[in-house]
């Protein structure tokens, strides 16, 4: 499904370099369920949106099921990031302005979707994340696991093989949290890849796969410092 | 056909879910071109009725008066009085012959106008028929102005300016048949003076003078001389008014005896001062463009900044709709439909509220004597376009940029603003 090879990313503002990936070399296949794992900035997100096809590496090469996303022109960026991945974001996300139906219904409409089928898939995917009665709710109107359950909606609107979460549970408490990742081992059930970044060390452990990560790299094991 | 109609849907949707923003943005917009348009309007009125106005005292003529001597001259000594008799008009248009016109007139002020016991005191003017078109001497309805025939019979006729027939008869609504006292010798009435708004005048305004034939006004005051010559010239003659009046000088000084350098006469030469007005008001004409100009670029900075703003505070939205597939081009095609819908709706509903007012405005009959200096503010609908073109190109390409660079960025970044 992914393999990266050499991947770096350097951010430079003004004279100021920042690597905040270092020749990350790594393989995920089909089906697999890995989480992230990682101290603030060690560069967790940006493999995320590197992956994610929301930001490009500076070195390196990425290939997303064996096509180079580096050769990839935008549009063609545009049809992966709205039909293969499904990313669900940590402060969600989701358009102030719109109800949760609105908000499940935007990656439908990108991908031109009839107005009947967008309706249907929206109110499918709600009642699926269990918030058949609040459609028509604003994010205003919703509590922060709402919103993340929306979020994962929108994410699963156009049935993507792929799934990327960074930190779902990190703004929730831990019960709302468990709830999310157990939706989560539900979507890696019906066969999708998921890649789900998490500081709760507890969550990492039941996963399959962790990576971890510092400063950047890829480490087999987190020196924790006490 | 199918990029087309996601951009018309999330067009849609968005403007729906957005209206408030919109709106808001579309009543900018519309104010900005209020504004102008109002400014415009003013300014337009103002220009229209001034060059009306000039136009009152009538056009392409020279008024002469006789006067004294100064130097003696071939043995004649100074101070001699020299005015015109009658047979000067024959005389001039022989010594002429390219002038479209002279004809004389003679006035006396102060004489008393009386209608049933009413009176008024007021200028007599004694003159021929030529004076009608040369001097914009328009009757109302059912009248006329003096004719051939009052001339040759001497009658006792007499045209109303329409401020004299509002003082003596006020209430009369066909006054022609009126019987009116000059002094004491009576007058039919013929006609009254179609109001008219008149920048220039000599002696007195037209309104507030009784005009009868010059034949009947000798007859009366047994009166030789004329008070002015009248000497008009065709359109294409415009520009040599100075040589006809030097030509008439040498003509009178020819039969009068006198040095043509003197200065004689009192000459006004209408199509000079008219020039000059004419510059005042293009110099009017080109502070009102200035004015507007400025006026437009407060609104179209005005409108830009709403547009700016307005895309700037949706950065985070775009991060989010691209980062759920959308394409670039939807982006910014949504964006660019955005600022033209709001531009034609500001503009139009703008342009059509400043018409149906100043429309509506032309309506009402109101009889302020300010209208008749300032006029009544008149839209002009290429102004219109204009002012709706340019805000609206300020508001497309304030808001293009800001939507261009939100979308061309990597998603991260455009999720990241704050």
């Amino acid at each position: 499904m992914i393999r990266m090879t050499n991947v770096s990313k350097v951010y430079n503002t003004g004279s100021i370099k920042f690597e905040a990936l270092r020749e990350v070399n790594i393989e995920i296949k089909e089906r697999e369920f890995c989480a992230v794992v990682g101290p603030s900035g060690s560069g967790k997100s940006t493999l995320m949106n590197i992956i994610g096809c929301l930001d490009d590496c500076t070195t390196g090469e990425y290939f997303l099921r064996g096509t180079s996303v580096a050769n990839m022109t935008q549009n063609q960026l545009a049809d992966v990031r709205n039909q293969t991945i499904g990313f669900v974001f940590q402060s969600f996300n989701l358009l102030p302005y719109a109800t949760a139906e609105e908000n499940v219904e935007v990656p439908l409409l990108f991908a031109g979707k009839s107005r009947k089928l967008r309706l249907e898939r929206c109110r499918h995917l709600l009642e699926r994340v269990g918030l058949a009665d609040k459609m028509k709710n604003r994010p205003t109107e919703m509590s922060g696991g709402e919103m993340q359950r929306v979020a994962i909606a929108r994410s699963l609107a156009n049935d993507p093989p792929l799934i990327l979460a960074d930190e779902p549970t990190g703004n929730l408490d831990t019960r709302t949290g468990g709830a999310i990742v157990d939706l989560f081992n539900e979507l890696h059930d019906e066969g999708r890849t998921i890649i789900m970044i998490t500081h709760d060390p507890n969550i990492a452990a039941k996963l399959p796969r962790q990576i971890y990560m510092q400063d950047g790299a890829l480490v087999d094991k987190l020196r924790i410092a006490s | 056909m199918k990029s087309l109609s996601i951009l018309w849907n999330v067009f849609l949707r968005d403007f729906r879910k957005q209206s408030g923003r919109m709106t808001l943005t579309i009543v900018g917009l519309l104010w900005g071109t209020v504004s102008i348009m109002l400014l415009l309007s003013f300014g337009e009125g103002l220009y229209q009725q001034m060059s009306l106005n000039e136009k009152g005292m009538g056009e392409g003529f020279s008024v002469i008066w006789g006067g004294r001597t100064n130097k003696e001259f071939k043995g004649l000594p100074r101070g001699r009085r020299i005015w015109f008799l009658a047979d000067d008009l024959p005389y001039f248009s022989k010594k002429i012959p390219d002038a479209k016109l002279i004809t004389g007139e003679m006035m006396r002020w102060g004489q008393r106008i009386s209608y049933k016991g009413k009176y008024v005191s007021h200028m007599v003017n004694g003159l021929y028929p030529e004076y009608e078109s040369l001097r914009a001497m328009y009757p109302q309805m059912g009248g006329r102005f003096v004719n051939k025939k009052d001339i040759e019979l001497k009658r006792r006729v007499v045209f109303l300016g329409d401020e004299v027939k509002k003082e003596l008869m006020p209430e009369v609504e066909n006054p022609v048949g009126e019987m009116v006292f000059i002094n004491s010798v009576p007058f039919t009435v013929i006609g009254i003076l179609s109001p008219k708004q008149q920048m220039n005048s000599y002696a007195s305004q037209d309104a507030y003078n009784v005009f009868i034939p010059l034949s009947t006004y000798r007859t009366i005051w047994n009166e030789p001389y004329y008070d002015n010559l009248i000497l008009a010239v065709d359109k294409k003659d415009y520009g040599r008014m100075k040589e006809f009046t030097d030509r008439l000088n040498l003509a009178a000084a020819a039969k009068y005896k006198y040095d043509p350098d003197d200065k004689v006469l009192g000459i006004w030469d209408t199509i000079e001062s008219q020039k000059l007005m004419g510059n005042i008001l293009l110099g009017l004409k080109y502070f009102l463009g200035f004015v507007g100009f400025m006026t437009l670029a407060i609104a179209g900075v005005g409108v830009a900044n709403i547009m700016y703003v307005s895309v700037k505070e949706r950065t985070r939205e775009i991060g989010v709709k691209m980062a759920m597939g959308a394409r670039r081009a939807t982006i910014q095609l949504q964006f660019i439909t955005e600022a033209l819908f709001i531009t034609f709706m500001g503009g139009g509903i703008g342009i059509a509220l400043i018409y149906s007012a100043t429309e509506a405005f032309k309506m009402i009959p109101l009889d302020i004597p300010v209208l008749d200096i300032m006029g009544r503010p008149t839209v002009s609908l290429v102004d219109g376009l204009i002012v709706t073109l340019i805000l609206g190109t300020m508001g497309v390409v304030a808001g293009y940029f800001p939507s261009r660079k939100a979308s061309s960025v990597n998603p991260v970044d455009s999720l990241r603003y704050e």
